[in-house]
């Protein structure tokens, strides 16, 4: 197993009041609590890292070119490329991507990287979510089992100066989680988790990531044998010595209705 | 090891926010019942003297009380002097100090209000613990939140054993975050709800490890951690009440007082 590498993760710390956690400076108001943690190699796992184990995995998967600065016009071919992707993964054919975000250490305020750990969803939020894709669908669809991943694909070459780490759901005490609200748009907020420091985390990310691969992991599922609710963030490679080095990329979600 | 099946209340996600009531009545809540027939274990037949706060999260602590009339609330003083001594004796906490809903009696003998729960909830959730502290102490906020705080609920017994509706505690170690639904707790009345806390509600999950006292005596107190700061304790106890189909007399009576204290440790 190759070495960790050691770098600050922001934890939330205990606050007085209901945080809000915001990609946007001027409406987070949570109080960080950054933590040095090893972040160990996801490449490195015994038998490589799977869903159903840990919740998260990196996978081959080419896509078509995107340039962020042509416009707006990859976003429905880069969502039909990873709906085909997690259609032919799950076996199942109600799969649902709504939305792409473009992210980039490039960008300022709203789009750059998100430092404070999250999962953007948690067991009181995702039925608002899948509510909002389809109000008329949305109690047929919640009887059943269902799953939101989150994928996570590289634009711009490796190496990656602020990478994403992830957190092993299986790590993870439930007085960890810190319900808070976080900023969507307009005056939109809904609950996501953040996390409280907890030495027994273990973290790992993906080095070097290249545009041939997605990461994916698990934001929610209904089944309880599935790993679900990966808390995520992103930071400072101390390994990326490239003062060039970006990190561009897109990160979207993805649900899942199984038919079974 | 000797365990009963029990029915448990667990809930689904939903499409908007989920509250519920300490009423248990459905008008004032959203809750979509997933109730489940569970195995519950003896917690005192445990391996290594029973479950224990650092293991599981609760345990049970000898408590002779001097309360000898429990109408009205003339006992509360007493009983509240013991429980803080209690406490802060077994944890090892500098101060100890009584939540504000405490305590107060529950029964079956009560009907609606002031009954048992029968959903699987725990009082708090990872962010609402330190509001409720600082809302009732706020002589201590913000300090308190440097150092490591606890919430600990007690659970006194009133009534003689046996109890027809004991009540289950799940070792918080076997419960996953995506098990935890955050939920508002809610108030007052359907037309003017007013929401007093945020807790935590459950979804099935067949890991769960669930544990009951049989035959609680009057002189011991049930104590489950609903919060601890300290990352090493298990802490968001999951607890319900339950049918007991060991006790023969379906109406044996379980009149308990029950609160919380707020522990601070150096």
């Amino acid at each position: 197993m190759s070495e960790p590498v050691y770098a600050p993760l922001g934890y939330v710390a205990p606050m007085p009041v209901y945080p809000k956690s915001a990609p946007v400076p001027s409406r987070n108001e949570m109080k960080y609590d950054f933590r040095v943690m090893p972040i160990h190699d996801g490449r490195a796992i015994p038998g490589g890292a799977t869903l159903a184990k840990n919740g998260f995995t990196c996978v081959r998967h080419p896509m078509t070119r995107v340039d962020f600065d042509a416009g707006t016009a990859w976003e429905q071919r880069f969502l039909d490329e990873i709906v085909d992707y997690i259609k032919g993964m799950t076996g199942q054919s109600d799969v649902v991507a709504n939305h792409a975000a473009p992210r980039s250490t490039r960008f300022k305020d709203s789009d750059g990287t998100i430092d404070f750990v999250h999962n953007d969803y948690t067991g009181g939020s995702i039925g608002i979510f899948i509510n909002e894709l389809d109000p008329a669908r949305a109690e047929q669809r919640l009887a059943k089992r269902f799953a939101v991943y989150n994928i996570w694909r590289m634009v711009s070459q490796p190496p990656q100066s602020r990478p994403i780490a992830l957190c092993d759901p299986g790590s993870i005490r439930i007085a960890d989680g810190v319900p808070s609200q976080t900023y969507y748009s307009g005056e939109r907020y809904e609950q996501n988790f953040l996390l409280r420091y907890n030495p027994a985390h273990r973290w790992y990310y993906f080095p070097d990531m290249t545009p041939d691969e997605m990461l994916i992991w698990t934001g929610y599922d209904s089944d309880p044998s599935m790993p679900s609710i990966v808390p995520h963030g992103a930071f400072d490679n101390p390994n990326c010595t490239d003062p060039n080095a970006i990190r561009s990329n897109i990160d979207t979600r993805v649900y899942v209705f199984f038919d079974d | 090891m000797t365990a009963v099946i029990g029915r448990l209340g667990y809930i689904r996600p939903i499409g908007e926010v989920v509250f519920s009531h300490p009423s248990c009545n459905p008008e004032l809540e959203n809750l979509d019942w997933d109730w489940r027939d569970v195995e519950i274990g003896d917690a005192r037949r445990v391996e290594g003297g029973g479950c224990t706060l650092e293991r599981h999260g609760f345990t049970t602590m000898p408590h002779p009380t001097a309360v000898t009339n429990w109408e009205g609330t003339a006992w509360q003083p007493q009983f509240e002097q013991e429980a803080v001594a209690m406490v802060q004796q077994a944890t090892g906490a500098a101060k100890v100090v009584v939540s504000h809903y405490s305590f107060l009696p529950r029964s079956t003998r009560f009907a609606a209000e002031g009954g048992p729960l029968g959903f699987c909830h725990n009082d708090y959730t990872g962010g609402s613990a330190a509001r409720h502290i600082a809302r009732d102490c706020p002589e201590l906020a913000p300090d308190f939140l440097k150092k490591r705080f606890a919430i600990y609920n007690l659970w006194h017994l009133i009534s003689p054993p046996p109890q027809s509706v004991p009540l289950a505690l799940c070792d918080a170690t076997t419960v996953a975050i995506a098990d935890l639904i955050p939920a508002e707790a809610r108030a007052g009345t359907k037309e003017k709800p007013f929401v007093f806390g945020e807790n935590s509600m459950f979804r099935y999950s067949p890991r769960h490890r669930w544990y009951y006292y049989p035959d609680l005596r009057n002189d011991e107190t049930l104590v489950w951690c609903g919060y601890d700061s300290d990352p090493q304790f298990p802490s968001i106890v999951p607890h319900a009440a339950f049918k007991d189909p060991s006790v023969k007399d379906p109406k044996a009576e379980r009149t308990n007082v029950h609160g919380a204290v707020y522990a601070f440790f150096d």
